[in-house]
């Protein structure tokens, strides 16, 4: 009777057990995340701009300055990044277009001037993370040996790159 | 003279034997009356093994058991998510990219069930965020960042079959820099 009721238990068990291990199923997924070195840029715009004025006596015409447009930036490399800006096509003679971006992770260079189309670091030492929404200022200006010329488009291209 | 040794209700078989039986008298073979008697005795007791054999039956129990079974399936085993400039935007930190192309199909026998999620990665570089979509059976759980701490996926998803979509979604930080995490997702069957 003793080995009858050791023999039911035991059978009990080894059910309860194998019933518990084929109530349990698991799967899994092998799943790579993976983020490469980015670099993004973008601006507001169009600018418009027009010189329309003088002052009598002065060889210059009257600048004029836009900081209607703003750019933001996100880049994640360790090592910083710059920003540099070109001119397409170049500024016509006596004439001046200078930019000056303002910047919360970097150091601006201040007011550069891009009239020649040769691209320049606008602002440097730029760390690693997002700046939404920081301004831009053109200043155009000419002397008054500048011929008038109509409206006519120029591209400014702003590059986010490593330093 | 014909024998007549067996009655039956079925009157084919009866006929067929008196029709033997009949035949052995113009059989072109002279058989003695012996011999007669032998074989038809002999086919008499096979045709009532026969009728034996069809009127018996018998039994036997067949019992089903069914135990209980769970079975989970990804449809997609090996999958990579990569954070580019595509889906960034600039001026934003924080960037992300999303994956619903896998599917999780289960078979579950048993009541109170769910079915959890967890990685292989104590410490990721980048947040990874899961959630069910569109279960076919069973509630799915709030979205969930995935760790090595199973976390519920789905509930209710006792006795039936389904399949949801998994949604995927890392979160990284431009601040943080690049790189990669390989995680090893496991889903589970628990109780609930």
């Amino acid at each position: 009777m003793k080995k009858l009721l050791l023999a039911v238990a035991a059978f009990a068990m080894v059910t309860v057990l194998g019933e518990t291990a084929s109530a349990q199923a698991s799967a899994t997924q092998i799943l790579t995340l993976r983020i490469v070195p980015i670099y993004r840029i973008s601006t507001s715009g169009p600018v418009s701009m027009e010189i329309n004025n003088a002052t009598p006596g002065s060889a210059d015409l009257t600048a004029v300055t836009d900081g209607s447009t703003t750019y933001s930036i996100t880049h994640n490399n360790a090592a910083g990044a710059r920003i540099t800006a070109g001119l397409s096509p170049v500024m016509p003679a006596s004439t001046t277009l200078a930019v000056n971006l303002a910047s919360g992770r970097g150091t601006s260079a201040g007011s550069v001037n891009i009239s020649d189309g040769t691209a320049r670091d606008v602002v440097t030492a730029i760390t690693r993370g997002g700046d939404p929404n920081r301004s831009i200022t053109y200043t155009f200006s000419a002397t008054a040996a500048a011929d008038a010329f109509p409206a006519s488009p120029f591209t400014v291209t702003y590059t986010l790159t490593a330093p | 003279m014909p024998l007549h040794l067996e009655t039956c209700s079925d009157g084919t078989y009866i006929n067929a034997v008196r029709a033997f039986n009949d035949s052995l008298f113009t059989f072109p073979f002279r058989m003695t009356l012996v011999r007669r008697a032998w074989l038809v005795a002999l086919i008499v007791l096979s045709a009532r093994i026969a009728v034996a054999q069809v009127l018996a039956s018998g039994s036997h129990t067949v019992t089903v058991q069914v135990p209980q079974v769970t079975a989970l399936q990804i449809m997609t085993r090996t999958l990579t998510m990569t954070v580019s400039a595509i889906n960034t935007q600039a001026g934003q930190d924080e960037m992300t990219v999303t994956d619903r192309t896998t599917q999780l199909v289960w078979g579950i026998n048993s009541s109170g069930k769910k079915i959890t999620a967890s990685t292989s990665v104590a410490t990721p570089l980048f947040k990874l965020k899961l959630v069910a979509l569109n279960p076919t059976r069973g509630t799915p759980a709030p979205e969930m960042t995935v760790n090595t701490t199973p976390s519920d996926l789905l509930l209710n998803v006792g006795r039936s079959t389904g399949s949801c979509i998994l949604s995927y979604t890392g979160i990284a930080l431009a601040s943080q820099g690049a790189g990669t995490d390989a995680h090893v997702i496991t889903f589970t069957v628990l109780n609930q």
